[in-house]
């Protein structure tokens, strides 16, 4: 990183004083590699398209994906290194560089360069070629980026913005169809006005708060709701003036609306907000428009919009609400606003896939598939802010150790939600990217009976098709299933009815929804082929694309640990401010938890070598004692034993070896002892 | 202090009051004598000719958006303008507003990378024919 810093900033190592403007403005730049390479990129295709006059259409497309293939290096060269532990923030604050925002940074080039593969391809089969598609979808990427960095609400809007502005236009880039101006319309218009909900709910956060920095707004918020019971008296007072001198009730009616004033912008604030990024991520009852763009803009564009807007979307949802918002009153179920948000989430997974069963058309499909995933996908928000809401209270009584593990396990919620959201950008990109595939010279294959014994005319295509369409199921050994696994883990670990409710609905919903999945393969592989043979898209770009992500949808699912362990990097010390002390803190103490955890592993490995009927019954009687030292705890802390056992190790340790997910108590934490003494501790 | 805002409490509900009192009064006393003349749209005094619904080019748009682009344009030059003087120091200015730590060039790389960006887009526009009107 040092080394492209240096090449990226010579005036910033050159310059006397280091501290000054421009070198820091440079050296910010520099932590920003990846996003400053995508902006350079759309400017110079943007000037390229302008001043070729579409001859080199082809050449383009390949300067896009190589300046694609220097950010995706960049980005990794920045990602897991400690440097950016903490997080640096940039731009007085506006951004931050951080584990987090640099792993979806990934996920959103890897999906520019998924989608860039064949929309070219795409374009010139259905005539509709134009010389602005790469510029624009490294635009709208560029927007999703400056999302994944925001730490400051002014950052997220125009992140947001951005992005939907690039969208629109490529939604409506297929002049030749009228479906996709009329989708291009629907989504501007709705989007505009999300927007415009957004902004004001921004304003009224900034009224309530005078901040519009979301870790100095997380710190108000505190001070908003104090306030706001500090006034409760007054209140009274004002309500009920009998018998009480006629200053004191004027100086209560005054102390009791100013008290009352910020909490009073505060909450429509955070209700608008909500409103605006729900939309952006299509949830119920906001997901009106996704059907229709979806499915009348070039398939191209609608795997970018499915795969990559919502990575930026989640991203905006997780910094503000569960990042800045998730303080106990405000989050926490049953009057927070995890409650409204868990209402949704059930009615978004129901409604998307109930929908989902009646579609005939493959494209209206994949988009109530889409719409029941943010759904699964907002189950796993909730957790998250429930466990931070526990954690960050006000005036709290709790033991220490408690909060700590609520903390932990805040975090764990996290990497659940950016792991889900990535592993299902990556199935969902091989499947738009397979519907882009089927169809030419402005025939598309997007009825279900087109796709009717596919697998004998295109045995690759659907082979990879199926992996995919069974990752979005949630099957294993694919990656979906660890990704479904990891959020209703999340969801599981609160003590809390709501979650189980939510939990066991994910559950029906996932069956639902592989009825619909299965339907598809089903009739790819059983059926006879459709009479009318469909042709496919020239050119090897998606036939590439379906198949990286098939082998990324398994790959990741059999890798599963060590892919979740990106997604708990990015996500240690999530609430905490880049930059801090703390945020360091808990990345280290992550970092620790997988040394010990390798010289266990280690060890072990030495004892089953030595002697194997030993060594397993060494590593089981740790798991025996620790059961014992739960056996003498109260009546109380019997029935809470189940909820109790789920210690911060044990956690990860299901997510990492599922076959043991189901296992009871005690048994995948064994050879650890980390979590033990916790779990003593807080069982009386 | 609530109580400070009670001028204005009162403002509104006579301005409310007084309008809805004004309208309502010509609406029961006030004579209603109509004519096909009267009915018609007010235009200045001259005749109406045709429906007020015509199409308008969507070029008209078009020009609107790019006018909006260079008007943000100066409204970002404004602030830029009157922070020139801190933005082109390395280190603060002193109480006479006097650079003392000596100069830098952050402020004028800045704005030309801003206004770098909008001449590309100006061009774009212009290799596009955008700017022509035909």
């Amino acid at each position: 990183m040092t080394a492209l810093l240096a090449l990226l900033a010579p005036a910033a190592a050159a310059a006397p004083a280091p501290s000054s403007v421009g070198a820091t403005a440079l050296a910010d730049m520099g932590h920003l590699a990846p996003m400053m390479i995508v902006a350079v990129w759309s400017l110079l295709l943007l000037a390229a398209d302008a001043f070729a006059g579409g001859g080199m259409r082809q050449f383009q497309r390949r300067v896009a994906l190589s300046g694609l293939a220097l950010a995706g290096a960049a980005a990794l060269m920045q990602f897991g290194t400690v440097e950016y532990d903490a997080g640096v923030p940039v731009f007085s604050g506006m951004l931050a560089v951080d584990h987090f925002s640099v792993l979806l940074d990934l996920g959103v080039i890897a999906v520019m360069a998924g989608v860039l593969a064949f929309a070219g391809d795409y374009a010139r089969s259905h005539r509709f070629e134009y010389g602005e598609q790469e510029s624009l979808v490294l635009i709208a990427g560029f927007g999703m980026m400056i999302l994944n960095h925001s730490t400051d609400l002014v950052a997220v809007f125009l992140g947001i913005e951005t992005m939907s502005i690039a969208i629109y236009v490529l939604v409506g880039a297929r002049w030749n169809a009228r479906a996709s101006a009329e989708a291009a319309f629907k989504y501007f218009i709705m989007g505009a006005f999300s927007s415009g909900l957004l902004l004001m709910g921004i304003a009224l956060v900034y009224g309530a708060t005078g901040t519009t920095h979301l870790d100095q707004i997380a710190g108000q918020v505190a001070q908003v709701f104090t306030q706001w019971g500090a006034s409760q008296p007054y209140v009274d007072l004002a309500l009920h003036p009998e018998g009480a001198p006629a200053e004191a009730v004027r100086h209560a009616i005054d102390k009791s609306v100013m008290g009352m004033a910020p909490a009073a912008l505060f909450i429509p604030g955070l209700l608008l907000l909500l409103t605006g990024l729900l939309f952006k991520v299509s949830a119920v009852p906001f997901h009106m428009w996704t059907p229709d763009a979806y499915d009348g803009a070039p398939t191209p564009t609608t795997a970018f919009m499915a795969a990559g807007v919502k990575i930026g979307g989640f991203a905006a949802l997780l910094k503000v609400f569960v990042g800045s918002f998730a303080t106990q009153r405000l989050a926490t179920a049953p009057y927070g606003w995890t409650s409204v948000v868990a209402v949704l989430a059930l009615a978004t997974m129901t409604i998307g896939n109930l929908a989902a069963v009646q579609q005939s058309n493959v494209k209206r499909l994949l988009a109530y598939s889409s719409i029941a995933h943010v759904g699964y996908i907002l189950v796993g928000v909730v957790a998250a802010a429930n466990f931070y809401g526990h954690a960050f209270s006000i005036g709290t009584m709790r033991a220490a150790d408690q909060i700590e593990w609520s903390r932990e396990t805040g975090d764990f919620s996290v990497a659940a939600v950016l792991f889900y959201v990535l592993t299902y950008a990556i199935a969902t990109l091989g499947a738009f990217a397979c519907v882009s595939w089927y169809g030419a010279n402005k025939t598309e294959g997007t009825t279900a009976h087109e796709w009717s014994g596919l697998a004998q005319r295109h045995p690759g295509m659907a082979l990879g098709l199926t992996i995919c369409l069974l990752s979005l199921m949630g099957m294993p050994p694919t990656v979906g299933f660890f990704g479904k696994l990891a959020i209703f883990r999340a969801a599981l670990e609160n003590d809390n009815p709501m979650m189980r409710v939510l939990v066991v609905s994910a559950l029906l919903n996932s069956v639902v929804g592989a009825y619909y999945y299965l339907r598809l393969v089903v009739s790819m592989y059983f059926r006879p082929p459709s009479t009318t043979e469909v042709p496919t898209l020239p050119g090897r770009g998606a036939r590439v694309v379906v198949g990286l992500c098939a082998a990324a949808a398994l790959l990741t699912g059999i890798l599963g640990d060590t892919a979740f362990r990106r997604a708990e990097l990015a996500a240690a010390g999530f609430p905490y401010a880049a930059g801090t002390e703390r945020r360091a803190a808990w990345v280290d103490k992550l970092r620790t938890r997988w040394e010990d955890e390798a010289l266990a592993d280690e060890a072990a490995a030495e004892a089953d070598a030595k002697a194997p009927a030993n060594g397993k019954a060494d590593a089981k009687a740790p798991a025996e004692g620790k059961a014992d030292a739960k056996a003498p705890g109260e009546g109380k802390a019997d029935a809470k034993a189940p909820g109790d056992a789920k210690a911060p190790g044990e956690a990860k340790a299901d997510a990492k070896a599922p076959g043991d997910a189901k296992a009871p108590g005690g048994d995948a934490k064994a050879p650890k002892g980390d979590g033990k003494a916790e779990d003593v501790k807080r069982a009386p | 202090m609530a109580a400070s805002y009670l001028p204005a409490l009162v403002f509104v509900i006579f301005a409310v009051g007084f309008g809805a009192l004004m309208l309502g009064l010509t609406m029961v006393l006030g004579p209603k004598r109509t004519s096909a003349i009267k009915d018609e749209p007010f235009e200045c005094g001259s005749e109406p000719i045709g429906s007020p619904r015509v199409k308008f080019s969507v070029k008209f748009y078009q020009v609107a958006i790019l006018f909006l682009v260079f008007d943000i344009e100066v409204a970002f030059l404004y602030p830029w303008a009157s922070l020139f003087r801190e933005l082109s120091c390395t280190g603060a200015l002193d109480a006479a507003g006097v650079c003392t730590s000596g100069a830098s060039l952050f402020g004028l790389v800045e704005m030309l990378v801003f206004l770098v960006v909008l001449v590309l887009a100006l061009a774009y526009v212009w290799r596009k024919r955008a700017l022509d009107w035909a």
